[in-house]
């Protein structure tokens, strides 16, 4: 395995990975339905599918909907104290990466894997294009501890690549501010993707969104919140990439999240002033 | 490290398996407070979900809709000042369901059953509800003692009547908890909140509705018939009919079979009238986005707390545990003979099965008159608006719940909810924290009548939690989706809020303790097992030595024989209406 040194000593606080930004479950179809018994309750048959691969917990869902719709990113996540400033850690991280022409954006603290979630619980975190490296950030993350941040009460910097999904959804339709509208009154999408772009022009309704890794149930969930408005069946909603440039992940050979690799993990606490 | 994830398949392998160690509490009442018996680390004996036989498995919608007997008081009056009152009797006690086909289901309930019997009272008549814990020494569903504690959810109680965590009522002693009912007219519902078992109390059948009227709701919302209480709920049935637990590492517990007011996936006959209905979910975890298979609309016209100034019309909605939607659907349009399904299109992070996207049906039957002396009556038309008239409060210094303006708020809080290492907590911290600090930790400390502005934030990863204040009634004015908005069915006062998953919540709140002082009340997740462990702080309004909600008003020993007390129920409407 090849790992990723993300040591900035007393600044960062590192995660050797080896590229695994997966969680527990590792193979995507591990949750099809067992084949029952002759004469075995329906409640037991579904009972087995439990809860594996549901968009549910930290850990990694069964993912269908992959290649270009699955990317690697790299975030900055900060692990920081109950009263810290986390507008002026925003801020710092922003300036720190605009003197480098860089443009940080939101996302979810959720594309963490589930034991660095649970550890580091970030208050900020914040994803480099798609185009940065983990180098990229550890130079922001340094130029933006340059003077000190301990005051605006950050413990520690995280800079991590994680698994995304990049996804459009779109379906043509006659009036698609009006259905924008109907699908955004609803809340369906707002529940399963949280925040999400929107395009309602030349007579198709195209919805985008990047953040953690979304189930195939839940991005059934996102078609059927879609095709109700739209007065659709769901299958008429297309789900494809934001992009087709540049590489994809292909999760059946994406190794699993290794929670012992954190016990591992050097752990540089941030000590400047 | 063990993530959740490996717990879950321990748990499926053979039990739950704790996440925390044991703890002992402090002794209230003479018992010892310890910590919940599922946190033991030896396995438990149900996995989840149900383990019955064919010929025992609901079917849904063969079983027919029923709503919870309505209770008469044992004796009503009024006081020295003119003020009325009404008096209650409820014992704590095994009973019998049958929920699978040819099973009985041993549950605890109030007066042995399940849901408890509803109580419905006028707007400005204090009551008494005197509950004797009659339960076995020995918990249904765990080895710990049955202690109680109960809780009117939506009434802004003393401190000492709330249902305080730790204010447990022992097998053979009674509490007679005193109901102010000054409030708006609205839904409420009293169950069970004894502090690391309330999942399973609940779960067990400690759990009822309680509602409150006002000449304003009753001016312009149907009544009586058409004025419909659903309690919905999820649980898992062993091979014997006996009720199932599993909260797979006090993660959540999510059952195979859906239960509205006790039965499971029921059909209802409805008459081609506007009908209101009550939803309040009463799950332990399960969150749920109803729904209608013809596509109609429902009409929002109440909220936790009360009604809504406007009515919205929305194809769904999301609900989470202890949340009260009161929605309009007008069945006139139907024929008789047409059936309309109430489905339920699941939330992010929900654990679905295959008849978990059922609830109900609903079965169009020819108009005919109300049972007489039902007070019955529907509306004509769809009202755009309602009036909910003047803050009971207002002599006293109370506001309007939807008025409130970020411009009256005192202080800005933040409450981050979070899964950290291992544990449910807020702000970092958990009941224990306050346990610890001798019930004197407070998040908050708001004077009486101050508005304040929280905002909740869930940023831990992949869960829901909806979040309960107690006391207040609160105004949600904005939230990091939806466009910075409240969600559309959320134009009415609530007291619990529904954070998903990287979503945070703001809402505008005012510390109205009608007459009293105050004290200190609780906040906490709904999902009943994020509450248990250990997902919940409290705060205090004024001095938070006023109104000790443990020691003011202790159970005593229950001293009147059994059946002193005549638990009568007022006619029942038609079978399956």
């Amino acid at each position: 395995m090849k790992r990723l040194p993300l040591i900035v000593p007393a600044v960062l606080l590192s995660l050797s990975l080896s590229g695994c930004t997966g969680g527990a479950q590792a193979n995507p179809t591990a949750n099809a339905a067992p084949v029952a018994a002759a004469g075995e309750s329906a409640a037991t048959k579904v009972g087995a599918q439990s809860e594996e691969g549901h968009d549910l917990g930290n850990g990694r869902p069964a993912v269908s909907f992959d290649g270009l719709m699955v990317r690697r990113r790299v975030v900055i996540a900060v692990h920081s104290t109950l009263e810290a400033n986390v507008e002026g850690i925003r801020k710092k991280l922003d300036t720190a990466a605009a003197a480098r022409n860089t443009v940080l954006s939101n996302i979810s603290p959720d594309v963490l894997e589930p034991a660095v979630l649970q550890q580091v619980v970030p208050e900020v975190i914040v994803a480099l294009p798609d185009t940065a490296s983990v180098e990229d950030g550890r130079a922001i993350v340094t130029k933006a501890t340059e003077e000190g941040t301990a005051k605006l009460g950050v413990n520690n910097f995280y800079v991590l690549p994680v698994l995304v999904h990049d996804l459009r959804f779109s379906v043509k339709t006659g009036n698609p501010a009006a259905l924008s509208a109907a699908v955004d009154r609803e809340g369906i999408l707002s529940d399963a993707l949280g925040n999400y772009d929107t395009a309602a022009r030349d007579g198709e309704l195209s919805i985008s969104y990047t953040g953690p890794l979304l189930g195939d149930e839940l991005v059934e969930t996102v078609r059927g919140g879609m095709a109700r408005q739209a007065h659709v069946a769901s299958s008429t909603i297309a789900v494809g990439p934001k992009s087709t440039s540049g590489a994809g992940v292909d999760m059946a050979t994406e190794p699993p999240w290794d929670p012992e690799l954190l016990e591992n993990q050097i752990d540089h606490p941030h000590t400047d002033g | 490290m063990a993530t959740r994830r490996d717990m879950l398949k321990l748990s499926m392998l053979g039990g739950a398996v704790a996440l925390t160690g044991m703890k002992d509490g402090p002794v209230l009442n003479g018992v010892s407070a310890r910590r919940g018996a599922d946190d033991a680390t030896t396995p438990t004996a149900t996995t989840t979900p149900s383990k019955l036989a064919p010929k025992n498995t609901p079917v849904p919608y063969t079983a027919t809709f029923r709503r919870p007997p309505e209770l008469v008081p044992f004796s009503t009056g009024r006081d020295a000042d003119g003020q009325p009152f009404a008096k209650y009797s409820l014992t704590q006690k095994l009973g019998q369901a049958q929920i699978a086909p040819g099973l009985s289901t041993t549950l605890a309930g109030y007066n042995g059953i399940f849901p408890g019997p509803t109580i419905r009272v006028p707007q400005g008549t204090r009551t008494e509800l005197r509950i004797s814990n009659a339960l076995p020494t020995k918990g249904l569903l765990y080895t710990e003692p049955s202690n109680t504690v109960t809780h009117l959810h939506g009434s802004a109680s003393l401190p000492q009547y709330d249902g305080y965590a730790n204010d447990r009522t022992a097998p053979g002693k009674v509490k007679n908890y005193k109901y102010p009912n000054w409030q708006a007219a609205r839904t409420l519902w009293y169950h069970d909140h004894n502090h690391m078992l309330t999942a399973q109390g609940v779960y067990s059948g400690l759990a009822a509705t309680y509602t409150l009227s006002d000449a304003h709701e009753q001016a312009q919302l149907p009544q009586g018939e058409f004025d419909v209480p659903i309690l919905v709920t999820d649980v898992m049935l062993n091979a014997d009919g006996s009720l199932g637990y599993n909260d797979n590492g006090h993660s959540g517990l999510w059952g195979d079979i859906v239960m509205v007011n006790g039965v499971p996936w029921p059909t209802m006959k409805v008459k081609p009238r506007i009908y209101r209905f009550r939803f309040l979910v009463g799950s332990i975890t399960r969150s749920y986005r109803f729904a209608l298979s013809t596509g109609d609309p429902f009409y929002v016209v109440g909220t936790d707390a009360g009604m809504t100034p406007k009515v919205q019309a929305v194809s769904s909605w999301r609900q989470g545990t202890a949340e009260r939607y009161e929605v309009l659907v007008d069945f006139r349009k139907y024929r008789p003979g047409q059936s309309v399904e109430l489905r339920n299109l699941s939330n992010k992070n929900n654990v679905n099965y295959a008849n978990t996207g059922k609830v109900m049906k609903f079965q169009v039957v020819a108009d005919s008159p109300s049972p007489a002396g039902s007070n019955s009556r529907s509306i004509s038309s769809i009202p755009s608006t309602l009036d909910v008239g003047e803050p009971p409060s207002k002599a006293t210094g109370g506001l309007d719940t939807m008025s409130l303006t970020p411009d009256m708020a005192v202080a800005k809080r933040i409450l981050r909810v979070q899964r950290k290492n291992g544990e449910w907590t807020i702000n970092g911290e958990t009941w224990d924290t306050v346990e610890k600090s001798g019930f004197t930790r407070c998040f908050a400390n708001p004077q009486r009548n101050q508005v304040e502005q929280w905002t909740i934030v869930n940023e831990s990863g992949g869960w829901f939690h909806p979040v309960h204040i107690h006391l207040i009634d609160g105004k949600i004015i904005g939230r990091n989706t939806n466009g910075g908005k409240p969600f559309a069915w959320e134009g009415g006062p609530k007291d619990v809020f529904y954070a998903g998953e990287n979503e945070s919540v703001t809402v505008l709140m005012q510390f109205d303790t009608g007459k009293h002082d105050g004290g200190r009340y609780m906040v906490h997740c709904h999902n009943l097992v994020h509450e248990d462990h250990d997902m919940m702080v409290q705060f205090a309004v004024g001095d938070l030595r006023n109104n000790d909600p443990i020691y003011a008003d202790q159970p005593v020993p229950e001293t009147m024989p059994a059946g002193s007390f005549a638990s009568n129920y007022r006619a029942a409407y038609p079978a399956g209406t």
